[in-house]
C-alpha cells in the first residue's frame, strides 16, 4: 500500500549547486510545479547527473516534463535533447508539445547506445538538458555515468538518467549527485516522488488533478469550461 | 489534389511507418530566366539540369535540411528565402520559378505561370500554387510532353522503342481528349494510372502520377524514383581531388586517421576547392592491398566548412570515422568466412563529389559568430545518427497529427488548434509504431473514455471509420488503447 507523507519535508539548501556561470538567473531547472521545487529544495541542480527511478508505462514522465517547459522568463527555452530507444515505440510529438514542451529546440535521438551515437551533442554545452530515457547496462556503464557527470560539471548542464525501475539505496551510482523514485497510484490518481539520495529523506504525494491544473494551464483552462 | 486520410491499417507495418513520417522530404525548382548558368544555381544546390534553352531543375534534396536552417535563422518563410535566393541567382533579372515535391509538377507549374505572365516564385504548397496547377492548360501539358520527349532523347533513362512510343501515344492522348472533351488536365485528375498506362504507355503514365500523385507523399516515397525521371545533373568539370599512395599497408584508424587529416590540409590548398565551397559529398576511394578499389561516401548533413575546421578537421574526420568503421566491418565479415585476415590500405583518392557556394549576401547574412543555429548544424554534422525535429500538424488523427520538420503545410494548417492542444494534453507521449492488438491480463483495471476520432469517411471508403480512445490504468501499465468498430481492441500508446 502506497502512503503518501503529508507532513511538510524539511528542506536543505545547502545541497544547491552553484552555478553562476550559467546563462540563467536560477540556479536550479525549476519546475511548474511550486510544490515540487520546494521538495528538491528549489528545483533539479545545474550541472548534475540525476538518475530518476520511474518504471515504463506508468505515467512518471510527466513530472520530468514539468521541469522541461519553456520558462516564461526566457527569450528562448533551453535546447534539450531527449534520447531513448525502445522497440516499435517512438515519441508522440503532439501531446509533447501540449505538455508546454518547445519542439523548435527539443531533439529527440532514437539510439541503442547513446554514448556511442550522440558523444558530440553529449560533449558540448548546447543541449543544456538531455535526458536519456530507459537505457540499462550494458547501454550505459560505469565509465559512461563518469563522462556524463564530468560533462555536466564542466558544461553546467543537466543530465538525466531516467531507469525503467526503482532506485534502491543498497546500490548506489557514485556518479549521480541526485537520485529520485517517483511513481503513480492509479487508484487515487496521486503522484509520488521519493529522495533516494542527494537530499535528507524525504516523500512527496500530490494528486494529478493538482499537478495537471498548475501546469498545464490549458487543462485548467479546459476543467474551468 | 486533396490528399486522402484514413486510418492507417493496422496489419501493414509499411504503411504504419509512413503514417509516423519517418521519411525525410525532397523538393525539386524548376526556374526560367534568360542568360541563365549552371554556375549561378550552385548557391543554391549542387544538383541542377537543364530543361530547355531557359529553364533549369533544382534538386534540392542534398541541402534542403541547411536551408530550413537559414530560413528558421532569418525568421524567413521558406518561400520568402526561395525568393530571395534565385533574385541573387538571376541577377535581380526577371524569372518564373516552382517548387513542388517531383520536377515534373515544378516544370508544369513554371510552364503555367510563363503562359500566364505571372513572374516571381510559386510553391505548389501555397493556395496560390494549388489554385494555378489546377488550372494548368492541355496546351501548357503538351508543350511540357513533348520537352520531355526531347529531354529523355538525350539521355540513357529510357530506350529508343520506349521513346518512340510515347511521341506516338502523345497524339493519341490528344486526340482522346480532345473527343472527350476534356478542357485541362486536371478535371480527369482521377483517371487510374493503369488506365493510362494501358491506354497510352508506360511513360505517359508516369506523367500522369506525377502529376497527380498525392501531395501527401514526396517523390522519392513513389514508386516512382527520381532516376524514373530523365534527370541529366549538370557536372562540374574540375573536382577538387588528392591522391595518397602510402609507404606501408595500414589498417588501423589511428594511423588512417593521421594521413587524412594531411590530405584535408592539402584539399584546402587547391585552387578547385574555393573558401566560399562548402562539402556536401566526399568520395574516398580506397585501395587495398589486393588492389581492390573500394569507393565509400561520406555525406554531411548541411553543407559543410572544411576551411573553416582547419587544421584539426573534426567535422569531416569523425564523418570519415563512421563510415571507416563500417567499412572495416565489412571487410572483417567478408574475410571471416575465408579465414583470412583482410587487406591493409596501400593508398586512397579523396575527391569533393558535391559541393555548394555561398553567395558573399549568404555570407555576410547567414554567418554570424555563436550562433546557435550553426552549433545545431555542427552538432547535426558530427552525429553518426539524425536526430528528429518535428512539428505539428492540425489533424485528430493520432498518425496525421505530426511530422518531420519542413514538410511545407498549407497555411491555413500551420497552428495548433486550442482543440486540438486539448485533445493532445489527453494523449500519451510514447506511441507505438503501429497498433498492436491488446490482451487483457485478467487483473483489475479502469478504463476511462477519452475521444471518439473519425475517419475522413468522405474522401474514401475505409473498412474502420471511428476508433473509441481509452484510458487503461492498472496497478502496472497505463495504456492508451482504442477499440474499433468491429470491437477489437488496440494498444495505440502508452503513458509513460
Amino acid at each position: 500500500m502506497i502512503v503518501a507523507l503529508n507532513e511538510e519535508p524539511t528542506l536543505d539548501y545547502s545541497f544547491v549547486h552553484k552555478a553562476s556561470s550559467l546563462d540563467t538567473s536560477a540556479e536550479c531547472l525549476q519546475s511548474r510545479f511550486t510544490r515540487l521545487n520546494d521538495f528538491l529544495a528549489g528545483g533539479l541542480p545545474w550541472g548534475q547527473l540525476i538518475e530518476w527511478g520511474m518504471p515504463w508505462g506508468l505515467g512518471g514522465r510527466e513530472l520530468l516534463l514539468s521541469f522541461l517547459q519553456a520558462e516564461p522568463h526566457l527569450q528562448q527555452p533551453y535546447w534539450c535533447l531527449w534520447a531513448y530507444h525502445r522497440r516499435h515505440i517512438y515519441v508522440y510529438p503532439p501531446a509533447w508539445a501540449a505538455r508546454g514542451i518547445a519542439l523548435q529546440t527539443t531533439r529527440f535521438a532514437r539510439c541503442e547506445h547513446p554514448l556511442q551515437d550522440l558523444k558530440p551533442a553529449l560533449r558540448g554545452n548546447f543541449f543544456r538538458i538531455i535526458v536519456l530515457d530507459g537505457y540499462q547496462y550494458p547501454q550505459l556503464q560505469q565509465d559512461d555515468y563518469r563522462f556524463l557527470a564530468q560533462q555536466a560539471r564542466q558544461q553546467k548542464t543537466l543530465v538525466i538518467v531516467l531507469r525503467d525501475h526503482f532506485l534502491s539505496t543498497k546500490k548506489g551510482n557514485v556518479w549521480a549527485k541526485l537520485r529520485l523514485n517517483s511513481w503513480r497510484d492509479p487508484i487515487h490518481q496521486q503522484h509520488f516522488v521519493k529522495v533516494i539520495k542527494g537530499l535528507s529523506p524525504r516523500q512527496i504525494g500530490f494528486s494529478e488533478k493538482e499537478f495537471r491544473n498548475e501546469t498545464y494551464t490549458a487543462v485548467s483552462r479546459h476543467n474551468e469550461l | 489534389m486533396k490528399p486522402i486520410l484514413l486510418f492507417p491499417d493496422t496489419t501493414n507495418s509499411e504503411l504504419s511507418k509512413k503514417a509516423l513520417n519517418h521519411q525525410s522530404n525532397t523538393y525539386y525548382i524548376a526556374i526560367t530566366a534568360e542568360s541563365m548558368t549552371a554556375v549561378d544555381l550552385q548557391y543554391i544546390s549542387p544538383q541542377s539540369m537543364q530543361w530547355d534553352h531557359q529553364t533549369w531543375l533544382i534538386d534540392l534534396g542534398p541541402c534542403y535540411n541547411y536551408w530550413q536552417y537559414q530560413s528558421q535563422k532569418q525568421h524567413l518563410r521558406m518561400e520568402d528565402l526561395f525568393r530571395q535566393l534565385l533574385q541573387h541567382a538571376c541577377q535581380e533579372q526577371l524569372f518564373y520559378a516552382a517548387m513542388a515535391t517531383n520536377p515534373w509538377q515544378a516544370i508544369l507549374l513554371t510552364k503555367s505561370m510563363e503562359n500566364k505572365g505571372m513572374k516571381g516564385f510559386i510553391s505548389i504548397s501555397s493556395m496560390i500554387g494549388q489554385n494555378l496547377f489546377r488550372h494548368v492548360s492541355w496546351n501548357v501539358w503538351w508543350d511540357c510532353c513533348e520537352q520531355f520527349y526531347t529531354v529523355a532523347s538525350r539521355g540513357q533513362t529510357y530506350t529508343a522503342k520506349q521513346i518512340h512510343e510515347f511521341k506516338q501515344k502523345i497524339t493519341a492522348m490528344q486526340r482522346s481528349m480532345k473527343r472527350l472533351g476534356v478542357q485541362r488536365p486536371h478535371q480527369v485528375n482521377e483517371l487510374p494510372v493503369q488506365q493510362i498506362r494501358r491506354r497510352f504507355g508506360s511513360l505517359l503514365a508516369k506523367l500522369w502520377q506525377m502529376s497527380f500523385s498525392s501531395g501527401n507523399t514526396s517523390f522519392n516515397e513513389d514508386a516512382t524514383h527520381k532516376y524514373d525521371f530523365p534527370w541529366q545533373s549538370f557536372q562540374q568539370k574540375i573536382k577538387a581531388c588528392r591522391k595518397t599512395t602510402l609507404d606501408h599497408p595500414i589498417i588501423e584508424w589511428s594511423q588512417v586517421e593521421a594521413y587524412l587529416a594531411g590530405d584535408l590540409n592539402q584539399l584546402c590548398l587547391l585552387d578547385s576547392f574555393k573558401k566560399d565551397d562548402r562539402i556536401i559529398n566526399l568520395e574516398w576511394r580506397v585501395v587495398l592491398q589486393d588492389l581492390t578499389d573500394v569507393p565509400i561516401n561520406i555525406f554531411f548533413r548541411h553543407p559543410h566548412d572544411l576551411h573553416r575546421e582547419a587544421p584539426h578537421y573534426r567535422t569531416a574526420l569523425l564523418q570519415v570515422f563512421y563510415q571507416f568503421q563500417k567499412f572495416r566491418r565489412d571487410l572483417d565479415l567478408r574475410y571471416h568466412d575465408l579465414l583470412t585476415s583482410p587487406p591493409a590500405i596501400i593508398g586512397w583518392q579523396l575527391t569533393i563529389d558535391q559541393s555548394m557556394r555561398t553567395l558573399p549576401q549568404q555570407k555576410h547574412l547567414f554567418e554570424s559568430q555563436n550562433n546557435e543555429i550553426d552549433r545545431l548544424m555542427t552538432i547535426e554534422n558530427q552525429l553518426p545518427i539524425e536526430l528528429e525535429h518535428y512539428q505539428i500538424e492540425r489533424h485528430w488523427v493520432a498518425e496525421h497529427s505530426f511530422g518531420h520538420y519542413g514538410k511545407p503545410l498549407p497555411h491555413d494548417l500551420q497552428d495548433l488548434d486550442s482543440s486540438l492542444q486539448i485533445l493532445s494534453i489527453q494523449r500519451p507521449l510514447y506511441i507505438y509504431e503501429k497498433p498492436k492488438p491488446f490482451t487483457d491480463d485478467g487483473l483489475s483495471a479502469m478504463r476511462y473514455f477519452c475521444e471518439r476520432s473519425m475517419d475522413q469517411w468522405w474522401s474514401c471508403p475505409s473498412d474502420n471509420k471511428q476508433r473509441d480512445y481509452y484510458r487503461y490504468m492498472s496497478e502496472s501499465r497505463h495504456l492508451w488503447l482504442f477499440q474499433d468498430e468491429s470491437g477489437r481492441w488496440f494498444i495505440h500508446g502508452v503513458y509513460s
